[in-house]
């Protein structure tokens, strides 16, 4: 019976070298370097990154930030969704994959040290729009009144501070209209256009030269803080083509960061005026958000 | 089966020496590493108090009588109120003396010395408790395995309360365990009560689990020996408790002079405080909590994933063998005993079932869905000491195992055998100690995978903003003259530190708008992530220039602002 307790000691012996094994298979700062010096090298135009486990991202951040500068974008560490993307880049450690991976087999695959690369081609719809990135030529109004552009540089920030919004913003009656990144319900980044409801009449905001094609992706969603305790009035997103309402989506606290594809009728396919509406029964705690891209037809 | 511990004859002045001479080694170890571990948070705020109460002491000890005045109290003391004064008193004391004396190596070490040795203290009372209860070996096994966990030498370091009221929860305990055969203890156990109260609201808890213990366990335990013919061993009169309250609450008053005055609507705010904590946001097996209802098994896992595997087993596996001694009077007839007399069974002190009852309370308690998540494992690191204990028991039948092979096998190793078998089973958590340095916090055992294995079951990486101290090399090295750091979970408090030690260039200061630093930093905890998004946005750029990483898990990330 006594010799059980000898078991102890080999126990000891594998917590010890397990341990060491630990920090033997950490993957060195020149591994991300490295891989993204190959990502960088190999970008092209309509490129994403993505990293497994979600945890190394700022590694690959540094990495890429070094590796492809100005290159390196908010766009691409906070993607509202991956479509419209031509090629998937997934960089990985410790053997885990990435929510995001595509099913299939990579087109292209390399390891630099304990750091994987490897890239994957979407083959979705073509973009047509992105009307993130279009903010800057878009109008606003509330009621009868226009909204105005305002440009200062961003303030605020801190823990429970929630969003900064970009400097550049549409004043409309005191609510500002911006591109800003939320932290979704689940932490994640998420580049999106900050317009919340208000009460009295709601800020319609406007793309007069915006182009849509058979689908178009909405993705929305609220501040983490916002939404987490389930207790917040839905609030609803109104698309309209010129006088032609497109669709209506309603998020409901809980929902987290939601996509929803609206098909684009065919008379409203093409260059049009794109407006976006956003209304609810509250407006306290709603920091509602939202991304919106125009797809061509599958291919 | 050999029941492995036997009490030691005699517990005297030599045990006492081995017990200091564990504090005194341990609190070196603390004092020669300190520098490397930047003030956390909390510690901020306490040098606050500690600067302010130390202002009231100089009053006082200059015989200046207006140092009593309510005006002049409260002035001093009424900062960090939440918390009692006896920590913050010696904190503010010791300061003093190296004011007048140079005394440490830095401000921040003479801050933090009284809790490192407060912290320390608990390995001697570790030691005495488990060599008076089982065996010198096992109060040996108990301090070595409980000061070689990473996160108590992590909170042992730093001028807060939770190493503090470790050592005298334990101290009260101890001494309550002593006064049941000895009532002349059940004086001091009054005097430490107070002081425990005066230390940390974890005190108030206490005297509940050793009332369950006292009544539960000894008072029956006693009259059925008593029945059976024995002689009196334990008092039934419960001396603990009379020297609890007639002592404890009149120190725990005349150590807090904010309580001096309007003493009844005081305390109640500063009970309140903690009746109606907030819940602070931990991240827990992937999962962020911000509110009730906490997880249940928070402090099992934690418990699982901070302390050293072969600690966590030897615990247990020293509750099992012990546990027959645990039962509840009048339940052992379930359990008979051997013929040959080998059981283990209680004593009259009923040791086992204190020592479990002391472990398990404040993990009940964490457990409870209503509990508030304070986070981390700081607040039940008792429990810690006490699985120690049953560490120590278990410890003693590997070496007995070790021993009854080496005199078949290898009689000539068997002197080597004790020194080889503790270090043996020590090693995995030396190992981790020594390795966890400056990152206590953030450390995670094998049984999780190490630091990257609970990153990927998503744990809590830390708390605190601690590791901005550790940060201080690179901005040395990096940020132009006269930069600013806007500084997230860090007080400014603990970053004017890292100036007052000399480990941060002066020139580099705090920034307290986001957009207009020069730098900016990320303690990485999820719901933190905010904070980094708001830092793209403010500079429009999301890649850190360097990210602060303990086993390749990102800790901290520093961005440059491109526009300064």
């Amino acid at each position: 019976m006594h010799r059980a307790w000898l078991l102890f000691l080999p126990l000891a012996f594998i917590e010890l070298v397990g341990s060491l094994v630990v920090r033997a298979r950490v993957p060195a700062e020149g591994d991300w370097h490295l891989a993204a010096d190959h990502i960088a090298a190999e970008w092209a135009e309509g490129d994403e990154v993505t990293v497994a486990p979600r945890w190394a991202d700022p590694l690959l951040r540094q990495a890429l930030g070094a590796s492809m500068g100005d290159a390196f974008t908010n766009e691409l560490a906070a993607p509202a969704g991956l479509e419209g993307r031509t090629r998937l880049w997934v960089v990985s450690i410790r053997g885990r994959n990435s929510a995001l991976t595509p099913n299939g087999a990579p087109e292209h695959v390399e390891s630099f040290g304990r750091v994987r690369v490897e890239r994957y081609a979407l083959g979705g719809r073509p973009l047509l729009f992105d009307f993130v990135d279009a903010i800057e030529a878009a109008e606003g109004s509330r009621g009868d009144r226009a909204c105005t552009r305002t440009t200062g540089r961003a303030s605020g920030g801190g823990l429970g501070a929630g969003p900064v919004l970009a400097p550049s913003r549409l004043s409309c009656g005191g609510e500002m209209v911006a591109e800003t990144v939320i932290e979704d319900l689940h932490f994640e980044a998420r580049r999106c256009i900050a317009q919340h409801p208000v009460s009295g009449d709601p800020v319609v905001l406007r793309f007069p030269e915006a182009t849509l094609g058979e689908l178009l992706m909405v993705h929305a969603g609220l501040h983490w803080v916002d939404e987490r305790m389930l207790e917040g009035s839905p609030v609803t997103l109104t698309v309209r083509a010129g006088e032609t309402e497109i669709g209506t989506i309603t998020h409901h606290d809980g929902d987290g960061w939601a996509t929803y594809p609206l098909t684009v009728p065919p008379e409203s396919r093409g260059a049009q005026v794109v407006s976006f509406e956003v209304t609810s029964e509250q407006s306290a705690g709603r920091s509602f958000c939202w991304a919106a891209r125009a797809l061509g037809g599958a291919p | 089966m050999h029941t492995a511990t036997q009490r030691p004859s005699r517990i005297g002045a030599r045990d006492h020496l081995i017990g200091a001479a564990l504090t005194a080694a341990y609190v070196a170890v603390l004092l020669a590493t300190s520098s490397t571990l930047g003030m956390a948070r909390d510690e901020g705020f306490y040098v606050e108090a500690a600067e302010s109460y130390a202002g009231w002491w100089r009053l006082f000890l200059s015989g200046d009588e207006s140092a009593f005045d309510q005006a002049t109290i409260d002035r001093f003391w009424t900062v960090n109120h939440e918390h009692p004064s006896l920590p913050k008193s010696l904190f503010a004391l010791s300061y003093l003396a190296h004011e007048r004396f140079d005394l440490f190596s830095n401000d921040s070490a003479a801050f933090r010395f009284p809790g490192m040795v407060m912290s320390g203290l608990v390995l001697w009372i570790l030691y005495l408790f488990g060599a008076r209860a089982y065996s010198r070996h096992v109060g040996l096994f108990a301090a070595s395995a409980y000061a070689l966990i990473p996160t108590v030498f992590y909170h042992a370091h730093l001028d807060c309360f939770d190493g503090p009221i470790v050592t005298m929860l334990t101290w009260v305990t101890y001494l309550y365990w002593r006064s049941l055969t000895e009532p002349r203890f059940a004086v001091l156990g009054g005097i430490a009560y107070g002081l425990c109260l005066e230390t940390k609201h974890n005190a108030w808890i206490l005297p509940l689990v050793l009332l369950v213990h006292f009544v539960g366990f000894v008072v029956p335990a006693e009259l059925a020996a008593r029945r059976a013919g024995a002689r009196p061993k334990i008092s039934l009169r419960p001396n603990w408790l009379i020297g609890f309250a007639l002592l404890g609450p009149p120190i725990f008053l005349a150590l807090w002079p904010w309580l001096w005055s309007d003493t009844i609507q005081r305390f109640g705010e500063y009970a309140g405080f903690h009746l109606n904590h907030v819940h602070y946001n931990t991240e827990f097996l992937g999962t962020t909590y911000f509110g009730a209802p906490s997880p249940t098994s928070f402090p099992w896992v934690e418990t699982l994933f901070t302390v050293p595997l072969v600690t966590v087993a030897l615990g247990v596996l020293g509750i099992v063998v012990r546990f027959r001694a645990m039962l509840p009077p009048g339940t052992l007839r379930i359990w008979p005993a051997r013929a040959d007399g080998s059981s283990i069974g209680p004593d009259a002190q009923r040791t086992d079932a204190l020592l479990f009852g002391a472990m398990l309370a404040p993990m009940v308690v964490l457990s409870m869905p209503w509990t508030p998540i304070f986070g981390g494992n700081k607040h039940f690191l008792v429990a810690f000491a006490n699985l120690a204990i049953f560490a120590g028991i278990a410890s003693q039948y590997v070496l007995h195992a070790v021993r009854a092979e080496l005199k078949e096998a290898r009689p000539r190793w068997l002197p080597v055998a004790f020194p080889a078998v503790f270090l043996a089973l020590l090693a995995p958590s030396i190992h981790e100690t020594e390795h966890s340095h400056p990152f206590g916090l953030s450390h995670y055992t094998f049984m999780a995978g190490g630091p990257p294995g609970a990153a990927d079951l998503g744990m809590m990486r830390q708390f605190w903003g601690f590791t901005t101290g550790s940060l201080a090399p690179w901005f040395n090295a990096h940020a132009p003259e006269g930069s600013s750091v806007w500084l997230c979970d860090t007080i400014p408090t603990s970053f004017e530190m890292l100036h007052r030690d000399a480990l941060l260039r002066r020139d580099i200061r705090a920034a307290y708008d986001m957009g207009s630093a020069d730098y900016a930093i990320v303690h990485h905890e999820t719901h933190f992530n905010e904070v980094d998004y708001q830092i793209w946005m403010s500079w429009g750029r999301p890649a850190p220039v360097h990210v602060l990483t303990y086993d390749g898990v990102p800790i901290v990330s520093v961005y440059e602002n491109p526009h300064r």
